[in-house]
């Protein structure tokens, strides 16, 4: 069905385009959010990822890899919006409060803040590694493919990533030891 | 510190929410992004922009636009580092300058301060052509960030890890030199088992990469230090072969090499032991980071 209306909205049907952005709208919310914890922020990023998307989409040649494309297009309106200065520190909305209460035996209030504040200090790129790989399921190769980055670039990312979250963790008893890889 | 599993804390809170019902894309968005694609022309899969039968509202999107990247490209050029030598130390990106409402500030290292041994997560913003002396670090050392790094875009920035026996200068998101001093290291850099001690001297370095099979070890000229002595220097590629899980290898090393990777490394004898430093630099152009390494490590003076 997707297929379908992808191939309708590159013709300039703008309502197959509007069923296009009901089917995924809720995943790239979900993408956008993760990466900026903002709703406003994402919001925005996603409103410029679609609009963007809208006017591109005639370039497109494979429509198969029309999310692969989409999630390209929304992570770079994500790094553009996570670049601005505005709101920055603001209307801050954190998913855990959502969260089911099965997690809570394993994820702490205080580890929730923990990973909050070390997540918010990763650069948007790492962060996107992150969400793709953890909270979407890519494997590495599909992380680098989504966001159009080489494998090694993608995993260097990720071990950054994953390293400055692990020291967040470990920095509640003020020993900053993280497992690192460092080389 | 926590006894669980650290991993599996950083998966389960980054997955959280992926099945939520409640994120969604708001109808007022989509609502908002039907009437921008009614506003706005495509572009087509083989002409240019066009712009002549826009209506008004679309050209007045458009030179929203136009004056928002135009602004952003200001703000990007006032964030690079400086380029000369003993220039002003950057000032800290936008992303990291607007975080700082919530996060602790990075501290920003003018040249010749000294860099400290950061307690996570401050970080010491360092600029190219600047050189610093760190306090921190496990062997205390001077070092010059070399004046090619403000060919790089992004900010620079020095910090200590593995209870400061690691002192790691961060050119970018994605390259990084990390000078070791007595740290644990993986037995075999192509196929870790076990955890054994830095060895002792240079040459002991060398017979340590060059006994790993699946590594290929390339002993390059020894590099003279500006405080005295050498440097050995190898050229490590691992093959496919190699260890390639994103897990840590056995004994949790601070430091090891993957499948298909390429590395530099330098061994410096210090008194009794040895020094290793450790290049990353998966995407940069190898023989131009190869030289500005270079150049970082041969500035290297320990105290």
């Amino acid at each position: 069905m997707l297929l379908a209306l992808v191939e309708r909205a590159k013709q300039g049907d703008e309502e197959a385009f509007a069923a296009v952005v009901r089917v995924v709208g809720d995943r790239c919310m979900f993408i956008a959010l993760r990466i900026l914890r903002d709703v406003d922020r994402a919001e925005d990023a996603v409103q410029a990822a679609f609009v963007s998307a809208w006017i591109e989409l005639p370039t497109l040649r494979d429509l198969e890899r029309f999310e692969a494309w989409l999630h390209r297009i929304l992570v770079n309106a994500c790094y553009a919006e996570a670049r601005r200065g505005r709101r920055w520190a603001a209307n801050v909305v954190l998913l855990e409060t959502d969260t089911p209460a099965a997690r809570d035996e394993y994820l702490t209030v205080h580890d929730r803040d923990q990973l909050d504040r070390g997540f918010r200090r990763l650069p948007p790129e790492q962060r996107a590694v992150l969400v793709f790989h953890h909270a979407l399921g890519l494997t590495l190769l599909e992380v680098a493919d989504h966001l159009g980055i080489p494998v090694g670039t993608a995993k260097s990312r990720l071990f950054y990533a994953t390293a400055a979250l692990r020291a967040a963790l470990e920095a509640d008893d003020r020993t900053p030891i993280p497992k690192e890889r460092l080389a | 510190m926590t006894s669980r599993d650290p991993d599996a804390l950083i998966r389960t809170w980054l997955s959280e929410g992926a099945e939520d019902p409640s994120v969604q894309l708001p109808d007022r968005v989509s609502d908002a992004i039907a009437a921008d694609i009614h506003l706005t022309r495509r572009r087509t899969g083989f002409g240019p922009w066009r712009f002549f039968d826009m209506s008004r509202i679309a050209i007045a999107s458009v030179a929203a636009v136009v004056a928002v990247v135009v602004a952003g490209a200001a703000l990007i050029g006032l964030n690079r580092p400086a380029t000369s030598v003993g220039a002003t130390a950057p000032a800290p990106s936008l992303a990291a300058a607007a975080s700082a409402a919530t996060m602790p500030p990075a501290i920003l290292s003018a040249p010749g301060d000294l860099v400290v041994g950061s307690p996570f997560p401050l970080e010491n913003v360092i600029a190219a052509g600047s050189t610093y002396h760190s306090v921190g670090f496990t062997s205390p050392l001077a070092f010059t960030m070399p004046a090619y790094a403000s060919s790089i875009s992004g900010t620079f920035d020095a910090k200590t890890w593995a209870d400061r026996h690691t002192l790691q200068i961060h050119w970018n998101n994605d390259y990084a030199v990390t000078i070791n001093d007595g740290l644990k290291v993986s037995n075999n850099v192509c196929h870790p088992t076990t955890l054994i001690d830095t060895p002792a001297t240079p040459a002991a370095v060398g017979s340590w990469l060059h006994a790993a099979t699946g590594a290929t070890v390339t002993d390059r000229a020894d590099l003279a230090l500006a405080g005295g002595g050498v440097a050995r220097v190898f050229d490590v590629s691992l093959s496919d072969a190699c260890y390639s899980s994103t897990d840590s290898p056995p004994g949790n090393p601070q430091i090891w090499f993957g499948a298909g990777e390429q590395h530099r490394v330098y061994a410096i004898q210090r008194g009794d032991r040895t020094v290793l430093v450790m290049t990353w630099s998966p995407l940069q152009d190898a023989a131009a980071m190869d030289t500005a390494t270079n150049q970082l490590v041969g500035s290297l003076q320990f105290n």
